[in-house]
């Protein structure tokens, strides 16, 4: 287990480097935080100045060097825009995104699981069939026009929710975000738990458990569901980072005081050093959920082991 | 069947967080104090007046600091902290500074301000960082106290812009600023404004309170909320709904959707964004002034603007509107003529046109994307076989400064001093930034407007200019914009050119 866990560490490592170089590059050939910063008609010199005194006028391998210097010791530098510690931006804004993100599994897990379990069960049936559709519809309705129909319909039309922004921390705030971003991850759970659970209920020890007479109920819950688990927990793992990048749009339709938006904004003004502390932070969260995962696999299901 | 009590508990749990959820209004709580809540598309990003090039810091700002002069709602130059000026000759204008006017920490406003305030701006203070705005203010050579209240501000040259720029230099104190060299003003501005911070939360709202003893008179709105909401339909959908009363950049297609709401009014002025098709005459196929005349001939701008811009804006000969120095009372329109377009295209040699493509940033100005594909169509109808390239601002920025432009680009020009100097010395005088253009009478125009701060002369001067530029096109004239806010009824606030959202003077009706 401690040499796998090694060698997961050391693999990750090198995956989050490969991340950061990849977004170091990809920003600085897209734009030029200096030209957003001054006026049209400043003067070249001056531009050269300001490059100078945010380091820019280095050369990209060194500049790249210096990133990973100080993101070893947790400095990102300083916001171009805010003039403020990076990491600090972020940080400030990671429990709104945590608390989003934590919202949004709850729900959709809550309904996707008895909707994939049920649909199993009664696979064919008129519920099934209704389960599907509406799965079909979660993960073919597109975020963003599903955030605004919300916001028309739930915010505008009954005034039942408020629109945007995260109020005072008020839970309220949170709720129409995470129904538009569970939506896909809802469907993409009940469908994996669905199939799952049919894979799972076809095998020679369900039908052992229900001959040895054990009820309908236990036989679903403790011997199927929990067979049927690893998929589940696997996509829950993946869907970590797809929700960091579905994140991005939600918070921005919501003006949700998020890492997503946070990342948007610093990407139009090429904030670099912004950017690059958001992209370590989140790489390192989904590297670190993705590690959970395994361990978790252990727990779920005995068999498994990374000897 | 442990599992099954587990998972109605979670679902009894779940339905219970839904209901309460729906019982919650979510609209805002009741208040006492007169409060108007903007939404913005970003929010502010430092609250220090030299730090920042944003129009949505800006205004935050101008409620918090004041300058030596401003500009009042018919954006004519009147006094402010200054309480008159002269202009003693080219170089100089001197200042009488109002008396007894205090910062909001209680420091005085006098003459050791004013020179500490511009020598930062233009370099001349030793240690503090260059600023942002610093471009502005590159003429002035010297700040002279005559007197604790009477001030002179010299200029290396004759700068016709200096009045506009000082109106735009907001006031900071020394002590507060000193201590930690400007660090603080960022995130606790100090002023001698209407308002100060009263709390900031960022990605939040950002809440100033007004200051009763005020010199000019306590605020009427109490308190003014800056809330950053970057989708249109959701700044609209907070209008609607009441939780703001003004937003900004309301799209033409959105219009309908504001004026059908009783509590709501949709109010437009003529901004000074002029837009424009920025025409490459660096390119061999572009030099022929016959070419750039066919461009203007080919472009139906009647049609634009009812078209695209749906009545929002108004018609320019060249690139000044009515309300600018320079505007030419005797101004000409190019007619919507495709085939004089391509005569003059066969006789520059032109006969089949020629492929282009136009450069425009994507949702950065008012329908900026529908008015290249339109645009794009008539050239194409013209021989001119046109295809639109929309990127994102970012990208539109870092290329257009770096002097990489295809044959045409869309542009629409923001100009703060209602000064058409501003824009043309910036994108027509040959070797400028963003000019692909040279014409040696333009230059010279320009440069003798430049050389003047006598009104007279600097206007005429800019007229010949702008005549030469209507013979010799550097662009495809297009229109000025409007600008379109939508605003709760409730609130008795105008609009202003400059795209300045100002709430002083503002009040909420019935209180």
């Amino acid at each position: 287990m401690f040499g796998y866990l090694t060698r997961r560490f050391i693999h990750s490592v090198f995956i989050i480097i490969g991340i950061s170089l990849a977004v170091f590059a990809i920003s600085r050939l897209t734009g030029d935080p200096v030209s957003l910063m001054v006026d049209f008609d400043t003067p070249r010199e001056d531009r050269e100045v300001l490059r100078k005194e945010l380091g820019l006028d280095k050369p990209l391998p060194l500049q790249y060097l210096i990133f990973l210097k100080g993101a070893v010791k947790g400095e990102f530098g300083t916001s171009i825009r805010y003039e403020e510690p990076a990491l600090k931006l972020v940080i400030e804004r990671i429990p709104a995104t945590l608390r989003l993100i934590a919202f949004t599994l709850g729900w959709s897990l809550l309904i996707a699981i008895p909707v994939g379990i049920i649909s199993a069960l009664k696979r064919n049936s008129f519920f099934d069939l209704f389960g599907m559709a509406i799965t079909f519809l979660g993960q073919s309705i597109p975020s963003f026009w599903l955030g605004i129909m919300l916001i028309m319909i739930v915010g505008v039309k009954f005034h039942l929710l408020p629109i945007s922004g995260y109020g005072d921390g008020d839970l309220l705030h949170v709720v129409m975000p995470a129904l538009t971003l569970g939506a896909f991850e809802m469907a993409s759970f009940a469908r994996i738990t669905r199939s799952s659970m049919l894979e799972v209920l076809d095998m020679d020890y369900i039908q052992t458990a229900r001959a040895k007479g054990l009820r309908e109920t236990a036989v679903v819950i403790k011997h199927a569901f929990r067979n049927s688990l690893i998929p589940i927990v696997t996509i829950m793992g993946i869907h970590v980072a797809l929700l960091m990048g579905g994140a991005v749009i939600t918070e921005q339709i919501f003006a949700y005081p998020g890492v997503g938006w946070l990342a948007i904004q610093s990407i139009y003004n090429r904030d670099f050093p912004v950017i690059q502390a958001i992209v370590t932070v989140v790489s390192v969260g989904v590297v670190a959920t993705n590690f959970l995962i395994d361990i978790l696999y252990t727990l779920i299901d005995p068999r498994i082991r990374y000897d | 069947m442990g599992e099954i009590k587990t998972l109605r508990r979670c679902l009894w749990i779940f339905g219970v967080f839904i209901v309460l959820g729906m019982m919650g209004t979510g609209v805002t709580t009741a208040e006492c104090k007169t409060r108007v809540v903007i939404a913005q598309g970003v929010e502010p990003t430092r609250l220090d007046p030299d730090m920042h090039r944003e129009n949505s810091t800006l205004n935050v700002i101008l409620h918090l600091y004041d300058a030596l002069l401003e500009r009042n709602q018919d954006a004519k130059i009147v006094p402010d902290l200054a309480e008159s000026w002269r202009i003693l000759d080219d170089r100089t204008v001197e200042f009488k500074l109002r008396r007894g006017i205090t910062f909001s920490n209680g420091e005085p406003f006098n003459a050791q301000v004013v020179k500490y305030n511009f020598e930062r701006v233009a370099g001349l203070l030793p240690g503090a960082k260059k600023t942002l705005n610093a471009s502005d203010y590159q003429s002035i050579k010297e700040v002279k106290i005559l007197d604790d209240y009477t001030v002179q501000i010299i200029t290396k040259h004759p700068d016709p812009l200096i009045l506009s720029y000082i109106a735009q230099k907001y006031m900071v104190p020394i002590q507060y600023t000193k201590k930690d060299n400007f660090r603080s003003l960022a995130t606790k501005p100090v002023g001698t404004g209407p308002y100060v911070l009263k709390r900031w939360r960022k990605g939040g709202e950002c809440v100033l309170e007004a200051r009763k003893d005020y010199w000019k008179g306590a605020p009427k709105i109490d308190e003014i909320v800056f809330r950053p909401i970057p989708e249109d339909s959701t700044r609209i959908a907070e209008l609607r709904v009441g939780n703001v009363d003004i937003i900004a950049n309301l799209k033409p297609d959105n219009i309908q959707e504001v004026e059908a709401e009783k509590h709501l009014v949709v109010k437009r002025v003529p901004s000074t964004r002029v837009a424009a098709v920025w025409i490459n005459a660096e390119m061999d196929k572009l030099k022929d002034k016959r070419v750039r005349k066919a461009i203007n001939y080919a472009i139906n701008v009647d049609s634009l603007v009812k078209n695209v811009m749906d009545g929002n804006a108004v018609r320019v000969s060249t690139v000044a509107p009515s309300n600018f120095v320079g505007w030419d009372p005797q101004e000409k329109f190019y007619s919507y003529d495709p085939a004089k377009a391509k005569k003059l295209l066969a006789e520059a040699g032109f006969p089949n046109g020629f492929e282009a493509t136009i450069l425009t940033p994507r949702g950065r100005y008012l329908n900026d994307v529908q008015a290249c594909e339109a645009i794009a169509g008539m050239l194409t109808k013209a021989g001119i076989r046109t295809k639109v390239n929309a990127v994102e601002f970012g990208v539109f920025a870092k290329k257009t400064q770096a002097h990489e432009m295809p044959e045409f680009m869309y542009a629409a020009w923001g100009n703060a001093h209602f000064d058409v100097w501003d824009m043309i010395k910036t994108c027509v005088r040959s070797g400028a930034m963003f000019s692909w253009y040279k014409n040696e009478k333009v230059d010279e125009y320009i440069d003798k407007a430049a050389q003047t701060i006598d009104p007279e002369k600097h206007n005429r001067y800019l007229q010949l200019a702008l005549r030469e530029m209507w013979e010799d096109p550097p662009f495809a004239f297009l229109y000025a914009q409007r600008d379109i806010y939508g605003v709760n009824k409730r609130v008795v606030w105008e609009p202003r050119s400059d795209e300045e959202i100002n709430l002083y003077g503002a009040y909420v009706k019935g209180k």
